[in-house]
């Protein structure tokens, strides 16, 4: 009896508990309204001009011309919304903040740029020079100098980067190429997070300063014979995590802190997977994962790169490249380990450790550098890379290594490949923790990045723990 | 009685050796010396073999003249011939000539002085001068181993030139101040420049054959334009002569240079003047078949001859009412370079200190350049009566400039990229000016002057391409390099072309109260349009598929436009724009000589100003066009003191303005990779006080001594420096930088000892300016952070020493002169830096030329000019520690050599006709 008092007290305490001691009241779950600033924008009317208020849920919109956020004021673009620019001769509209811009899409609802009347040619080996995604069929979402805030969740970003007319900002020449996200105050809030950039006829993410969450993001076809995922310059701080960089033409992330401004480019580039870089590059060899060069400083760890034309380059003798300079990296204030190579040629087997460059070998790399780089090795020297060929295997969900494909070069998109490891991968817990992202925008629902991802031990976009790309 | 003595005498000098005449022949009415005057012994109305000319020092010598009896001839040109009867006997005798300028009708009308182009007369308008100014005549410049004006400029006093590719002069710095702070007149009437961006002219356009004078104007007088603060150039051109004078050269040269590197040019005949766009419009979407390859396709010229003709024709008609004089000049050159080129990177390094220069590339540049120099100009005046007369002035100027550079950029490290670039580019400029022009005696006392000018200067570059090819050399297993294919990359052509159209009146009148005041009054309005045009198209070189294009020749390359929008024009290029200029000004002058001789001569000009731009920038920013006015006020004073009639004190004052060039107004956006560019409408013209003492003295024989000094106080000068334009972003900008001073002293002086002569001239030129520059270093944390210091400088241009040093030789008597120069240009800036400590200095150079013309047979002569006899390279350098010192040229450890070209030398040689 004792027994059964105390057994039914515990359950009755258990109840109360699971209950929320409240059992009385209903428990009530109804969705909360879509944040919304000023008043709805018509979609009646091409967007052009300035525009301010909220692009409603849902909705499409056209674009007419170039569109204007105001100094002081806030655009939001509510999720499922979709942007649709006409993509003709002469029509190269853009995005021009000021104030701020906030694309909240969500991951059943993201938020589009696009052009509907482009057509995706995703085959694997398509012909670059004719492919729609790297024509520029608008311009870009550019952060003036006086820019607040962009912040872009769950957002495709497609076709854009289009050869300017007049230009509508200040720091981008009339007739130049533009960049489909851009923003040149190096004050400002840039987020772009878990949202897809999906072609551009240059880099389609450009910073002439700003502090940048750029994390979770699927980044296809970027550039066209020139063009890094996102060409970082000065005055720009922030992170580049968990992003999966497919065919970029050239790097994935490139930093340099030239440009004038302050403060000095200071980025971290961890947890990062690029297949197939620095293919596309017209002009000489610039590389093809990842690039730290004049004055930048930051550190990269964590990154998976596999088939890429170049390991990661650091800058550290002056050298030139096609007109263009190479200069020296901040190496004294640039830290790095625990990046994983796979190569299936030997051309780029030789090149993990890019000849002529100052990236130095670190034990916690992957092929582990004792095991094919000569002794008594020094950074930027030749050496014979051919014992690693095909070694190392991620283990890729879907992505068959060796590459099959007839040119290395011929992945630019990830259709319906799966870049997340097996559960025996050799990637996973070759990675560090061992520093923290930089916190330099807030972390906020609507204003700043949903999540600062934190370092993983497992290699690439995809950690074991589910908490990185969700794509 | 008479008669038995001269029978005495031609006996005695019989028996006698033989006798020397010497005697001076000068002016009748000044006493100057008649410098070339002939002498000619006759007997019995016929002419012996006994004659001599008037040397430097002002003297003839006949020597070794039998006794007997003569009639001595003394000649001059537009003076009366004068003759004695001279009876010669033993030893020296001595027969003194005053000759009376030559009676002609309207004489005073015609011309103000006879034979206007040589010494005497340039220093005699030297000395009549109102204000401070220098000038070189037709008869120096010819003697001159310059064949353009741009050249001659280096030989006047206080003037320096910079130089273009081919190491002509091309833009002149008077007295330190820069071009922009200078303004070009012919005959007296403003030109405008061919320039897509600034209103300074280049001088290289114009032969120096056509040039009567060539005067460099230090302090402007209220009845001159006042835009200038070092000085005015005035061309002025050959005019007509008293009888027919007909005169021609034609002469042949080469270039040294092309002995050691070959010529390789290119046709330009089926060149498309219009852009693809301009022929189709806008919305065409060119084909790669629309572009030419052919100013590609390079041919070596295996020996350049250069050609160079002249022709005038002038004289009097109509019962010497109407006068003309006809000028043309062709020079077909072939010019080049070699420069060795160290290309800084954009951007300094921090370590180990801040601004540390950072190196891309040594590039070696070869310059291949044939030009076609054209100059016409037609001066026709007619004489109604003494009081009446219209002159008409023309004048066609038409530089073709065929470039071809080459840069083989060979990197400062062992691997990497290598490339070789090509450059063709056709560039036409024309300058043509028609000026009516009237002076009417109205009354006795009143003077009227007018002048109608309609000028155009224009400016195309038709099809300038550019192309690069690119290999790449890497290391192999043993570290030895490899180089891989030569891959060709993406080639652009430009199309460009500038007009500045000008039209302008002109009004003076002119009131001599008595002999001694004098009351000037007069304006000018000027109506202005420049458009620029601006178009460019790259074609892609990528291979369908993506891959690189491995270059086979020129003609074998495939082009496409990729993305396709790269077809269509950039019509919205930021330098197309168009802009306008007003002018009205007006002025009062008076001059008086008191009676102790002293001259005065001031007044104060009016200029109103109203310049508008329209430009490309969007209608959302601010400044798309724009309008600016501004009115001057601008007094001047000169005094002029005559110490005795060959001497003069001058002090004078002058306030002068400096307008923005007119690009510099438009906000255009010119993004950089290290910083951006940009027009300034707020930049406020220029406006200096400027004092001028100078000291003069006109000896005989055309010595001369010119001992001056000079102070300006320039306000809101422009310079570029970095301008704040929101939070965290500067661009560079054109800026006024508060006040700037600068001032020096000049020193002319000839010297002629009978046949000999030594001229030359010395200017010392201080002048400071405080602008913004960047610093680019680490903080106290070790951060990289840019930051803007204040650097004081040199005005760009100025050299703190010029000078000139010429030995002349002139023997009338074998009619042949002679002359060995030597030009020295003090270091200077050439380049101001954007980056504090890192501006390029030219160092100090000389140059050494030497000329000779030898006459013969009465009409011809022949003559030869030889240039740059020390090919002494141009070499330009940062001062900052040197640790390249395993590159080649790197010699010293205090500085970097930035730069270095070669010309070589050139010759010339040439025969002139005269009659």
């Amino acid at each position: 009896m004792k027994h059964l008092l105390c057994a039914s007290l515990l359950a009755t305490a258990v109840l109360a508990t699971l209950s929320g001691c409240n059992s009385a009241d209903e428990t009530v779950v109804v969705s909360q309204p879509l944040f919304k600033v000023g008043q709805a924008v018509s979609t009646k009317t091409p967007l052009s001009g300035p525009v301010k208020g909220t692009l409603q849920s849902d909705s499409t919109y056209r674009v007419g011309g170039d569109v204007y956020v105001n100094a002081g004021d806030t655009l939001v673009i509510q999720p499922g919304a979709k942007v649709y620019f006409p993509g003709g001769t002469g029509q190269v509209y853009s995005f021009i903040v000021h104030g701020t811009l906030l694309s909240l899409g969500t991951q059943a609802k993201p938020v589009y740029f696009t052009v509907p009347t482009a057509v995706k040619t995703d085959t694997y080996g398509a012909d670059p020079t004719a492919d729609p995604a790297y024509k520029g069929l608008w311009g870009g979402i550019m952060g003036e100098t006086d820019c607040k805030n962009i912040i872009l969740k769950w957002t495709h970003i497609e076709f854009g980067g289009g050869k300017l007319g007049t230009s509508p900002v200040t720091y981008l020449a009339n007739g130049a190429n533009s960049y489909p996200l851009t923003n040149a105050n190096p004050d400002a809030i840039v987020v772009l997070e878990d949202s897809w950039v999906y072609g551009s006829v240059d880099d389609p993410v450009r910073a002439f300063g700003g502090r940048y969450n750029i994390m979770r993001n699927t980044f296809e076809k970027n550039g066209f014979t020139s063009g890094e995922s996102m060409n970082i310059k000065s005055g720009s701080v922030g992170n580049f995590a968990y992003n999966l960089i497919v065919g970029s033409a050239t790097n994935g992330p490139k930093a340099s802190n030239n440009g004038g401004k302050n403060p000095q480019t200071s980025f971290l580039f961890y947890n990062n997977t690029m297949v197939a870089c620095g293919y596309r590059r017209a002009a000489a060899g610039r590389g093809g994962s990842l690039n730290i060069e004049e004055g930048a400083r930051g550190g990269f760890y964590n990154n998976l790169m596999v088939n890429c034309k170049y390991g990661p380059r650091v800058v550290g003798a002056t050298a030139n490249y096609s007109g263009n300079a190479l200069v020296v990296a901040d190496t004294a204030n640039l830290r790095y380990s625990n990046n994983y190579s796979y190569v299936d040629s030997v051309a780029i087997a030789n090149q993990i450790y890019p000849v002529g460059f100052a990236t130095k070998p670190q034990t916690s790399d992957v092929p582990t550098p004792s095991s094919f780089l000569p002794t008594g090795y020094k950074p930027g020297q030749a050496y014979d890379g051919s014992a690693v060929v095909g070694k190392n295997n991620p283990m890729f969900v879907n992505f068959p290594l060796p590459q099959t494909t007839r040119r290395l070069s011929d992945v630019s998109v990830v259709n319906t490949f799966n870049f997340r490891l097996q559960s025996a991968s050799p990637a996973l817990g070759k990675g560090t923790t061992s520093f923290s992202p930089a916190s330099v925008v807030p972390v906020s629902a609507n204003f700043g990045s949903t999540e600062i991802t934190l370092p993983s031990t497992d290699m690439g976009a995809f950690p074991a723990n589910g908490k990185g790309n969700q794509h | 009685m008479k008669l038995l003595l001269y029978a005495f005498l031609l006996l005695a000098a019989a028996t006698a050796q033989a006798a020397t005449l010497r005697g001076t022949v000068t002016d009748g009415k000044t006493g100057e010396p008649l410098i070339g005057a002939t002498l000619q012994l006759m007997k019995n109305g016929t002419a012996t073999r006994y004659g001599g000319v008037v040397g430097l020092d002002g003297q003839y010598h006949i020597n070794d003249v039998p006794a007997g009896s003569y009639v001595l001839r003394a000649q001059y040109v537009s003076y009366q011939t004068v003759e004695k009867a001279v009876v010669v006997g033993a030893g020296l005798m001595t027969t003194d000539f005053a000759l009376p300028e030559a009676s002609r009708d309207l004489a005073e009308v015609v011309v103000s002085g006879s034979d206007r182009e040589g010494d005497r007369s340039v220093r005699k308008a030297e000395q009549k001068a109102d204000n401070v100014l220098n000038i070189i005549g037709a008869k120096a410049i010819q003697l001159l181993p310059d064949i353009t004006v741009g050249n001659v400029l280096q030989r006047i006093s206080g003037v320096s030139v910079v130089r273009n590719a081919t190491g002509d002069g091309q833009f002149a710095v008077i007295r330190g101040m820069d071009k922009r702070y200078n303004y070009t007149l012919v005959n007296g009437i403003k030109i405008p420049s061919p320039d897509n961006k600034n209103r300074y002219v280049p001088m290289d356009i114009f032969p120096a054959d056509l040039l009567e004078r060539l005067e460099v104007v230090k302090a402007l007088t209220p009845s001159m334009e006042g835009d200038a603060i070092g000085g005015a150039m005035n061309m002025i051109m050959k005019s007509a002569p008293n009888h027919l004078t007909v005169s021609a050269t034609a002469s042949g040269g080469y270039s040294q240079l092309f002995s050691s590197q070959p010529f390789s040019g290119f046709s330009t005949a089926g060149t498309q003047f219009k852009s693809p766009s301009e022929l189709h419009g806008n919305q065409y979407a060119a084909q790669p078949s629309d572009f030419s390859v052919k100013p590609l396709q390079y041919r070596t010229v295996s020996f350049p001859v250069n050609g160079l003709f002249s022709l005038s024709v002038g004289n009097r008609l109509l019962n010497r009412r109407l006068g003309f004089m006809l000028g043309g000049s062709y020079q077909h050159t072939y010019r080049g370079s070699n420069s060795l080129f160290f290309r800084l990177n954009g951007q300094p390094g921090p370590d180990p200190v801040a601004n540390t220069p950072i190196f891309e590339m040594v590039e070696k540049r070869t310059y291949s350049n044939e030009q076609g120099r054209l100059g016409l100009n037609l001066k026709l005046d007619y004489v109604f009566n003494e009081r009446h007369k219209l002159n008409l002035y023309g004048l066609f100027m038409q530089l073709d400039d065929k470039q071809h550079r080459n840069i083989y950029g060979n990197q400062l490290t062992q691997y990497g990229d290598v490339s070789i670039t090509d450059r063709s580019v056709f560039r036409r400029q024309n300058v043509a000016n028609v000026t009516l022009q009237g002076d009417h005696k109205l009354t006795d006392r009143l003077t009227m002057n007018w002048s109608a000018v309609q000028s155009l200067a224009i400016s195309q570059t038709p099809d300038w391409v550019d192309q690069s090819l690119t290999y790449r050399t890497a290391p192999d297993a043993e570290g030895k390099p490899v180089a891989s294919a030569i891959y060709i990359d993406p080639v652009t052509h430009y199309w460009t072309h500038n007009q500045d159209r000008d039209l302008t009146g002109y009004l003076n009148l002119t009131y001599a109260l008595s002999p001694s005041l004098e009351l000037a009054t007069g304006g000018l309005y000027r109506a202005k349009n420049r458009s620029n045009f601006f178009n460019d198209y790259t074609l892609a070189t990528v291979l369908p598929g993506g891959d690189r294009q491995v270059f086979a020749g020129i003609d074998k390359a495939i082009f496409s436009f990729r993305p396709e929008s790269y077809a269509y024009a950039d019509s919205t290029n930021g330098n197309n724009y168009t802009a306008q200029e007003r002018i009205a000004a007006g002025y009062v002058q008076a001059k008086v000589t008191l009676p102790n001789q002293l001259q005065l001569l001031g007044g104060l000009r009016a200029e109103q100003t109203q310049q508008a731009y329209d430009s490309q920038i969007p209608v959302t920013a601010t400044g798309k066009s724009g309008t600016i006015s501004y009115l001057d006020l601008l007094p001047s004073l000169h005094l002029k003191y005559p110490l005795s009639s060959r001497a003069n004190l001058r002090l004078s004052y002058f306030r002068g303005i400096s307008r923005p060039g007119y690009f510099e107004l438009v906000p255009a956006m010119f993004p950089g990779d290290y910083f951006s560019e940009q027009g300034n409408y707020a930049l406020k013209h220029t406006v200096a006080d400027n004092i001028d003492l100078r000291y003069e003295l006109f000896a005989k024989n055309n010595d001369q001594l010119l001992i001056g000094g000079f102070a300006k106080n320039i306000k809101n000068p422009i310079e570029y420096g970095f301008n704040q334009f929101t939070n965290n972003t500067y661009v560079y900008v054109p800026l006024n930088f508060g006040t700037a001073v600068n001032y020096g002293a000049e020193l002319v002086f000839a010297k002629y000892i009978n046949q000999w002569g030594v001229s030359g001239n010395y200017t010392y030129t201080h002048s400071r300016i405080t602008t913004s520059k960047r610093v680019y270093g680490r903080d106290a944390s070790g951060n990289i952070v840019n930051s803007i210091e204040n650097q004081t400088r040199p005005l760009q241009g100025q050299s703190d020493h010029i000078a000139n040093l010429s030995l002349i030789y002139k023997s009338v008597a074998h009619g042949f002169d002679a002359q060995l120069s030597w030009v020295y240009t003090g270091r200077r800036i050439n380049i101001v830096s954007p980056y504090k400590d890192l501006d390029y200095w030219q160092r100090g150079t000389s140059q050494v030329d030497l000329s000779a013309e030898k006459r013969f047979g009465g009409h011809f002569s022949v003559f030869g000019k030889f240039q740059n006899l020390l090919n002494n390279p141009v070499i330009v350098e940062v001062m900052k520690p040197n640790n390249l010192g395993n590159l080649p040229e790197q010699t010293r450890p205090d500085r970097i050599l930035v730069q270095k070209d070669a010309f070589g030398q050139t010759y010339i040689l040439g025969l002139r006709y005269r009659h």
